[in-house]
């Protein structure tokens, strides 16, 4: 058997339902091991036909299958995030073992609470002007990273005799980070939330639990060294599977900026990753989008349509939280998926289309797709054929740019293409049709199409 | 291996957490928790039954093996519920229970071979209370079961009566899901108290308790309750009666408690306790005459030699009399359950697979560990 490694990739905002595919793909192929990167905030979902789910964070979608996940140095993990997950596949899932599933590599950077704290007071402080955020402090430990990296608390770290003494520093430059903040107003309806953050980041008892718990992650985790990936995963016969946290349109220089994550997601760096590594088997690369849009709290979504929301999010369209935002949803928008495809090199990088939640279309006996938009004049922005233009940079003028651009998006108007769904549709007469119409915009072929959370509920062509 | 997949544990490792939990702190083990409680009116998300899902599993501890068969680690899960009024005169009722907490899994272990014994003791009150129910996990290592005792909340003092127990009888009859009543056996559950309860149960406090997703979790664990009707506390009994040989044990001898608990639970199942002293002996020797692994006729040697007095092992055995001996045993597939070593195709399988199975697949396999390829695509 040769080596074969999946690569899955979120084309939109991140909530495609990756999960549900690296479940899919992680079983259907026998994978032997989940890589993830990105953030540890994520939550995704993954559901089995035995009856079991669970959104996961840091362990692989494949761990109620028993397959193993390691945690490359791609990832920003929260250790007692992580500790707290261990106990829920515990006790909703019966996994005892959590621990012996997962590897981490060393260079992993670690989210601490207090950068969890930061994270949400200041989007609290944002009031009613938020950029949206899980809150967890995964982006906030990446920035922190930037600007000081000496406080950067990597997993190899974690079990370090002064790993106390970094903590304490690391809350000590937050404190100080945060004085305006602290001192600042909040929205009447915020205010109980922000004192109660307040108090734990000035709690000295918050911060001796903080550190055992921190202490704690280190000692439960099989910690690795960096040629691990190379050496134990990459190395072996057999299927990988390459699960990534968020989606292009959060990458944090090709995102409408400020509503972008602070770490990049483009596959690319996961190639760069397995070149480093020496990598030879072969690649597939996987794109996923639900077969509508969504997006979860503020920022550009030009098909964005609230009379959608109880179609296509059944009942529970409302549950948002303070810092990410409700879930917003409209057409599928196919612009917006030839950015992202554009954006991480053009159709012929992906291998595939996953396009998940299909049965909710069929439900709804409609489908409606978003071709082009109006008001896309402005030639910097957008190409004469109305597609949005790519500017490739890593610095302040492209985000810059990325800002403007996220600010023409909203003035755009969506052109809604309706396809019928016959009742009597069968599901691979759907299959043809989503294929179809996808192959024709995107130009990519579609090779999955979900009708549902199990495995057993996607085709597969 | 992890340490959890290791097997039963043993009284000393109880000695030793215990111990290691409570050593050189002054006051009870809950100290802590109950500061806590009182400073945040919430409770630690593993004994708050809204915690982790709200619906407590007993589930089999497998490992996973190369072949990608589950191997049952230690043996069909035990699933053991105990509820321990905390309230009045049984304000000390939890710091008891972690004293004997080392002879409570002991004898229970030696009345239970073969099992893998999961253990949740949950405290309640009442519901003028802060704190009307604690209710953990199913826990089967020492240093989690001590860990979860010394997070409860007892409530010590005040309290009415009739008391509340019944909100934690609904959790432990609609969101408690066990392997073993998948196979058609039984677990056990307890009520320790030594008050009545009442006779009917309040939307607005099983919300406050189990969070606003009870009717949901309820459903999604296979019982449809409705809101506006919701059952009565004889009613939650029956119903958790097909999946735990449940009793109450009864402190003291108020008059009124027993008639009560004989009401909803049935002459038999109420059980006379000394003291909770000797829980550890009386729930042994309850679930030993359930099991079938105690007859009758040893029942006050067994508590006479686990330092039951004379006189106490007499009424004990007397109350125990009338239980529904070897009903355990007595289910059609009481000799069939799964020991450890037995392998399954998938985790979630009710039964292991024949042996025969084993080796044909084995044959098939051919190449033994060469990975396997999964269907072809991309």
């Amino acid at each position: 058997m040769e080596k074969k490694l999946y690569n899955i990739t979120d084309l939109g905002s991140g909530d495609g339902g990756k999960g549900t595919v690296v479940h899919k793909v992680a079983t259907m192929k026998k994978a032997h091991t989940i890589v993830k990167r990105g953030g540890g905030q994520g939550q995704h979902g993954a559901s089995n036909s035995r009856g079991e789910k669970f959104a996961f964070s840091h362990w692989g979608c494949g761990t109620l299958e028993g397959i193993q996940t390691y945690i490359s140095s791609l990832m920003i993990i929260s250790p007692v995030g992580m500790l707290n997950e261990a106990l829920s596949l515990k006790y909703q899932c019966g996994i005892h073992n959590a621990f012996d599933l997962l590897t981490v590599d060393k260079r992993v950077l670690c989210a601490t609470v207090y950068h969890g704290i930061s994270s949400r007071l200041k989007e609290l402080a944002r009031g009613d002007n938020p950029r949206g955020t899980i809150g967890t402090g995964v982006g906030e430990a990446y920035r922190y990273l930037e600007h000081f990296s000496e406080l950067a608390i990597r997993a190899g770290d974690l079990g370090r005799s002064d790993l106390k003494d970094i903590l304490a520093s690391v809350r000590q430059q937050i404190i100080t980070d945060l004085s305006s903040i602290i001192e600042g107003e909040f929205l009447p309806s915020d205010r109980e939330e922000a004192e109660s953050e307040i108090g734990l980041l000035y709690s000295e008892k918050f911060f001796e639990l903080a550190t055992r718990r921190l202490s704690e992650a280190g000692q439960r985790a099989k910690i690795v060294d960096a040629d691990y990936l190379r050496r134990e995963i990459l190395s072996r016969d057999g299927v990988v599977v390459v699960e990534s946290s968020h989606g292009i349109l959060t990458d944090h220089f090709h995102g409408f900026y400020p509503h972008v994550s602070a770490i990049r997601t483009l596959p690319c760096f996961t190639y760069a990753r397995l070149e480093e590594a020496g990598y030879d088997g072969q690649v597939v690369n996987i794109g996923v989008h639900r077969a509508y849009e969504i997006k979860h709290g503020a920022g550009p979504m030009p098909t964005d349509d609230p009379a959608m929301a109880e179609s296509l999010l059944p009942g529970s369209h409302k549950d948002g939280n303070r810092y990410q935002g409700n879930a917003r949803v409209g057409p599928l928008d196919l612009n917006l998926m030839r950015y992202a495809i554009e954006v991480c090199g053009g159709p012929s990088v992906f291998d595939g289309l996953a396009i998940t939640w299909f049965d909710q279309i069929q439900k709804n006996g409609v489908w409606h797709v978003c071709d082009h938009y109006r008001n896309v004049d402005d030639p910097k922005y957008f190409t004469p054929s109305g597609a949005i233009r790519i500017r490739r940079g890593v610095d302040d003028a492209q985000i810059a740019y990325q800002e403007d651009l996220g600010k023409q998006l909203f003035r755009c108007i969506p052109e809604i293409t309706t396809h019928d769904i016959l009742s009597v549709a069968k599901q691979d007469d759907l299959y043809s049709l989503c294929a179809s119409v996808l192959q024709e915009n995107l130009k990519v072929p579609v090779r999955m199409v979900s009708f549902g959370p199990t495995e057993r509920d996607k085709i597969c062509k | 291996m992890s340490k959890e997949d290791k097997g039963a544990e043993t009284r000393e490792t109880f000695t030793e957490e215990i111990k290691k939990r409570t050593h050189g702190k002054s006051g009870p083990a809950t100290a802590e928790a109950e500061q806590k409680a009182k400073k945040t009116g919430k409770l630690h998300p593993l004994v708050d039954p809204a915690g982790y899902g709200v619906i407590r599993r007993s589930l089999p501890r497998f490992i996973q093996r190369d072949d990608g068969l589950w191997e049952m680690a230690v043996g069909t899960p035990m699933p053991k519920e105990d509820r321990l009024d905390t309230t009045t005169s049984m304000h000390d009722s939890t710091d008891v229970a972690i004293q004997v907490l080392p002879d409570s899994y002991g004898l229970c272990l030696s009345v239970l071979p073969g099992y893998d014994l999961q253990m949740a003791t949950g405290v309640f009150g009442d519901i003028q209370d802060p704190i009307v129910l604690c209710r953990p996990q199913f826990e089967m290592t020492a240093a989690k079961i001590v860990e979860s005792l010394t997070l409860m909340v007892p409530l010590r003092d005040g309290g009415d009566i009739p008391e509340d127990p019944h909100y934690g009888i609904f959790g432990a009859a609609y969101l408690t899901d066990t392997y073993i009543s998948k196979i058609g056996l039984k677990g056990y559950d307890f009520t320790i108290t030594d008050a009545p309860a009442r006779h009917r149960l309040d939307e607005k406090q099983l919300i406050r308790i189990y969070g606003t997703e009870v009717f949901k979790k309820a459903a999604e664990n296979g019982h449809q309750i409705v809101a506006s009707d919701l059952p009565s506390t004889t009613e939650v009994v029956q119903d958790l009666l097909k999946r735990a040989h449940a009793f109450v044990l009864q402190v003291y001898n108020r008059s009124d408690t027993t008639e009560f608990w004989t009401e909803v639970f049935g002459r038999e199942r109420v059980i006379v306790l000394p003291s909770t002293q000797m829980l550890p002996q009386v729930q042994a020797a309850v679930i030993g005459l359930t099991e079938g692994t105690l007859d009758l006729l040893q029942v006050t040697d067994f508590l006479r030699e686990n330092n039951i007095s004379k006189e106490d092992a007499k009424r004990i055995t007397r109350s125990v009399a009338g239980i529904p001996i070897g009903l355990q045993a007595a289910l059609p597939n009481f000799s069939k359950r799964p020991k450890k070593g037995d392998l399954f195709r998938s985790k979630t399988d009710i039964w292991p697979i024949d042996p025969s199975e084993i080796d044909v697949r084995a044959e098939a396999d051919g190449e033994g560990s060469k990975p396997e390829e999964g269907v072809e695509w991309l």
